[in-house]
């Protein structure tokens, strides 16, 4: 796991009250809140190494307090620049919680840091998963033609089946990332390519009423 | 966002739904996907002796753009040889599509469907060519 903290974080100050700044955004002593002045990544954003495997409790701790010091509210009567920065940041905080807490969004961001291939570089799947799941695909319809909820049941569990695996595939790869992505970092993003299709798949069937109503009566 | 009349044409109507079979020897399939959408899109072709298409089919899982797409480009390549067919261009369809930026990459995933049927096809052809030297060969041991 690649550690990458931010040395000049602490050095930092702050331009208003000369205070010593404990993060990117804003200032814990006079409350002024900062452009980033560099770009900086979502882990920096929420002082956490860069690596796969995060601490959620910290993640959401430093979430909640960055949150509350840049919350709109607080600069509805601030001047214009303030508000416009406190709306900004929101949104970039937001981005960057919402990115490291879900496994599939943190493997990708990850990813494209450490150098990629990002989804634009390299949009291939594994092997046959194309023609699999345009067989689920038929599958899903026919289900659909039929009324056959019991077929519905078992497409449901076998595409979760599936999409689980994934991403204890995507867990498994990120494990072995360590500085340059190479080979593992082509598996990977070959494995965050195929997510797309399994989320589709499960919302076809969800999409379905009779899917629904099946889903409900099940064990 | 307003779409043409073609596109909507062609995905209330689309052309040449359905499968062949992916065995036989005449046929060649394609299965292409984008992974930012999810769309699946199946296109599959069937030459006579002379690489002529004789027919054409897809099945696509997808957005109105990426139907409208595949349905036009099979109606495109009916009665063209292999290597007239390689020349449809993903431009071709944007152009009659009328298709809006965004969905450009619609007209994309039906030109490498194509391309990829047309080179399972080939494929099969040249095994054919290779399998008749091979027999040829062990008949002459």
């Amino acid at each position: 796991m690649r550690m990458s903290p931010a040395p000049e974080n602490s050095a930092r100050r702050c331009p208003q009250c000369d205070a010593q700044l404990n993060n990117w955004i804003a200032c814990d002593s006079c409350e002024s809140l900062f452009d980033v002045d560099r770009p900086v990544t979502h882990f920096e954003l929420f002082d956490l190494p860069q690596g796969f495997g995060i601490d959620h409790e910290l993640l959401s701790r430093a979430y909640r307090k960055l949150a509350r010091r840049v919350h709109p509210d607080r600069f509805a009567d601030g001047s214009e620049r303030d508000r416009e920065l406190a709306t900004r940041l929101s949104a970039r905080l937001n981005e960057a919680f919402q990115t490291l807490r879900d496994p599939v969004r943190r493997a990708d961001y990850l990813l494209t840091q450490l150098g990629g291939p990002t989804a634009a570089e390299c949009r291939e799947v594994p092997g046959s998963l194309l023609a699999e799941v345009m067989e689920i695909r038929e599958k899903i319809e026919e289900a659909k033609s039929k009324g056959d909820s019991s077929s519905f049941e078992a497409l449901h569990e076998a595409i979760t089946a599936r999409r689980d695996s994934t991403i204890h595939g995507i867990e498994a790869l990120c494990a072995k990332l360590d500085g340059a992505p190479g080979e593992t970092g082509r598996e990977l993003r070959k494995l965050l390519n195929s997510m797309k299709y399994f989320d589709n798949l499960l919302s076809d069937l969800a999409g379905d009423p009779l899917s629904k109503s099946t889903v409900s009566v099940a064990p | 966002m307003a779409y043409s009349d073609k596109i909507v044409d062609h995905f209330q109507n689309p052309r040449n739904v359905g499968s062949m079979d992916t065995a036989s020897p005449k046929v060649g399939t394609g299965i292409v996907g984008a992974p930012e959408c999810g769309d699946v899109m199946k296109l599959q072709i069937m030459v006579d002796d002379k690489q002529r298409i004789v027919d054409a089919k897809f099945k696509t899982f997808g957005c109105g753009s990426a139907i409208a797409s595949s349905s036009l480009a099979t109606e495109w390549i009916k009665g063209r040889t292999l290597d007239e067919a390689m020349e449809l261009k993903n431009t071709d369809i944007v152009t009659e599509l009328a298709l809006p930026p965004v969905k450009i990459h619609c007209s994309v995933l039906a030109e490498d469907a194509v391309r990829a049927a047309i080179a399972d096809v080939k494929k099969k052809m040249n095994g054919k060519q290779e399998n008749a030297v091979a027999g040829a060969h062990a008949a002459a041991k």
